[in-house]
């Protein structure tokens, strides 16, 4: 019964990729396939958050230096 | 009309066989682009590799002599044709002048090519490959002149042609080499025609697009 | 009413994207088949389903299939909620070496698994007998669920954030077109620091969509970059549009400038409409609609992912949209600083 299963994860990590056979199966992929490779959506939802996050901090700073300017102007 | 641009085209010939050098020194270049790849590869017996070597020197050859088609104008010369002719006219001629330019010269490129590193891979296949390469020059002079025509507007000089007109080239690029690949491969030419066609059809949107956008870069 | 109405839209819709694109269950659906070589004679393997329920109801159904024709399998023990053991006596003549698993249940309908199973030391027989005829029935399932896919399994998510970068790109890149459209009819400053702040963040999505591509296309066709139509096009996006920053920074003149970055970018759209939306559709290529590969909008796309994708899109434009115009304010307050003029 416990071989089975086994049987089946290797299977399952086997099949998910069709490019990749059985040897290639690195340690980031074992892990990224795993619970039907959830962690490639949290992947990509994080990088779009921290990218607009990132966007949004250099922007934040070139408002704070036009701000700083202004006031010297004045 | 048609007349104006005929006389621009042979004006725009005239004016690059007075300056020989110019046109000598690009034949150079392709010239000896091709002796250097034979030095380094002897022969090239890889198809893929023969094929991605001619176009490498066929797009730098394009970007030596197209890429410069707007910097070598004399101010005299330029007011000149600003009051004299309309700027769609002026962009027509230099697009066809180009094109005839880039095919002659992708003509002499591959000529040397094949004296050197030969043309096994296209054995018997010559036309619709010549074919290609014809279309292939006629996309990229076709888009370089527009590029050089903004690229001169910059005080950058020659490197911004590379930087603007390259990524709009890879499309160009990709057409043509699948065509190749499928030349190569031996389909037969009826079959290979929709990336030629797309190439034609990208080259000539690029045309309408360079006929008109040109007149607001003609303002000086 | 209320003025920005559309920035309490986009919240709430992205709210519940977010939500929804984590929350809803993904629908049932086969994984693997543990022996994928069937040989004449008894055969057995072990079918690995995901988010079945094989144990609930009556016992699932197994055929083996190939265009229309059927050979029905066993079960022959219910190991799990998502595993059977499945017998199959082959005959010599079969009209195929590749069949598709097809599993049908009272709880999940039917699911399938394409080429599931390869056949050997069989002879191929266009008339060959040995199929059965499984019943036919409406395969009619109700449940709010995002629709399992073969090798993409729960990445089917990334829908509703990788597509909608690019539809963003695009959207405000077009607010940048149509600006430099308006800036050669009619030289207005406005119009030059509207292009060119749509041109930014219409970078930084692009970006964007290529790093989560990126991510997506690595674990589902198992590298990093492939050649394919989209994707040569993005990149292609990516560097004329950087190519648009260097012209800018290359010209001094104010008026020069606007008008050159104007032709350009109308150059560079028509261009990157052509080859973004024309010719991926001629040539084949590993994304969803061409070459081969099932197209989101046939049969994947059902109603419940559509209910999550349309929104989802709507949602990011706004955002992309929201942050546009504070692109656009701090150009116009920097001119105002610089040059104390309006624009």
């Amino acid at each position: 019964m416990k071989m089975l299963k086994s049987i089946g994860l290797l299977a399952v990590l086997m099949l998910t990729s069709v490019f990749a056979s059985a040897e290639t199966i690195s340690p980031l992929e074992e892990t990224m396939f795993s619970s039907g490779k959830m962690l490639v959506v949290m992947a990509v939802a994080a990088v779009i958050l921290i990218g607009i996050f990132v966007y949004l901090v250099i922007l934040d700073r070139k408002i704070k230096r036009l701000e700083n300017e202004a006031e010297a102007n004045n | 009309m048609l007349n104006r641009i005929f006389f621009l085209i042979r004006h725009e010939a005239r004016l690059e066989f007075r300056q020989q050098h110019t046109l000598v020194g690009i034949g150079l270049f392709a010239l000896s682009t091709v002796y250097l790849c034979y030095q380094a590869f002897e022969s090239l017996e890889d198809e893929i590799t023969w094929n991605a070597l001619l176009w490498v020197i066929v797009l730098f050859t394009a970007f030596s002599a197209v890429g410069k088609s707007f910097q070598t104008q004399e101010r005299g010369i330029r007011l000149y044709l600003y009051y004299t002719i309309k700027p769609q006219e002026y962009i027509l001629a230099k697009v066809f002048y180009n094109s005839f330019l880039m095919m002659l010269l992708g003509l002499v490129a591959f000529g040397s090519y094949a004296l050197f590193l030969g043309s096994t891979p296209i054995d018997g296949k010559e036309l619709s490959f010549i074919l290609g390469l014809l279309g292939g020059c006629f996309g990229f002079a076709t888009l370089l002149t527009l590029i050089s025509a903004i690229a001169s507007q910059s005080e950058t000089g020659i490197g911004l042609t590379a930087v603007l007109g390259l990524p709009i080239a890879i499309p160009l690029i990709i057409l043509i080499n699948n065509y190749n690949k499928q030349i190569i491969a031996g389909l037969p030419l009826e079959e290979n025609l929709i990336n030629l066609s797309f190439l034609l059809v990208l080259s000539i949107a690029i045309g309408v697009l360079s006929y008109l956008l040109f007149p607001y870069l003609w303002r000086d | 009413m209320l003025k920005n109405w559309w920035k309490v839209l986009a919240f709430l819709l992205l709210l519940y994207v977010i939500a929804a694109s984590f929350l809803v269950k993904l629908g049932p659906g086969l994984i693997a088949v543990d022996n994928t070589s069937f040989q004449p004679g008894q055969n057995e393997c072990i079918i690995v389903g995901y988010n079945t329920h094989f144990d609930a109801g009556q016992a699932p159904e197994v055929y083996f299939a190939h265009d229309s024709t059927y050979m029905c399998g066993a079960v022959e023990e219910v190991i799990a909620h998502d595993r059977i053991r499945v017998s199959l006596d082959l005959p010599e003549r079969v009209k195929s070496s590749v069949f598709n698993v097809y599993v049908r249940n009272t709880r999940d309908g039917t699911t399938m698994l394409p080429n599931a199973i390869y056949l050997e030391g069989v002879e191929l027989d266009a008339n060959a007998e040995g199929y059965c005829t499984p019943p036919v029935g409406k395969n009619l399932r109700l449940a709010f669920e995002i629709p399992f896919q073969p090798v993409i399994f729960e990445t089917i998510r990334n829908l509703m954030f990788h597509v909608p970068m690019w539809f963003t790109m695009f959207f405000i890149m077009l607010i940048g077109f149509i600006s430099s459209i308006k800036y050669l009819n009619k030289p207005k400053r406005e119009f030059d620091l509207r292009a060119e702040a749509a041109n930014r963040v219409g970078i930084t999505f692009a970006v964007l969509g290529l790093i989560t591509g990126s991510i997506w296309a690595r674990f589902t066709w198992g590298s990093w970059w492939v050649n394919d139509p989209q994707l040569n096009g993005a990149l292609v996006t990516f560097l004329i549009y950087v190519g648009y920053l260097v012209l800018r920074a290359g010209i001094d003149d104010e008026q020069k400038r606007a008008r050159v970055a104007a032709v350009f970018n109308i150059f560079a759209y028509v261009i990157l409409f052509i080859l973004l939306m024309i010719l991926p559709r001629f040539s084949e290529g590993l994304h969803p609609g061409k070459g081969g590969n099932p197209g989101f909008n046939s049969y994947d796309l059902d109603s419940s992912l559509r209910a999550i994708f349309y929104p989802a899109v709507l949602g990011w434009i706004l955002l992309g949209y929201w942050i546009y115009r504070l692109r656009l304010r701090m150009n116009r307050l920097e001119l105002k600083l610089y040059y104390d003029e309006d624009a």
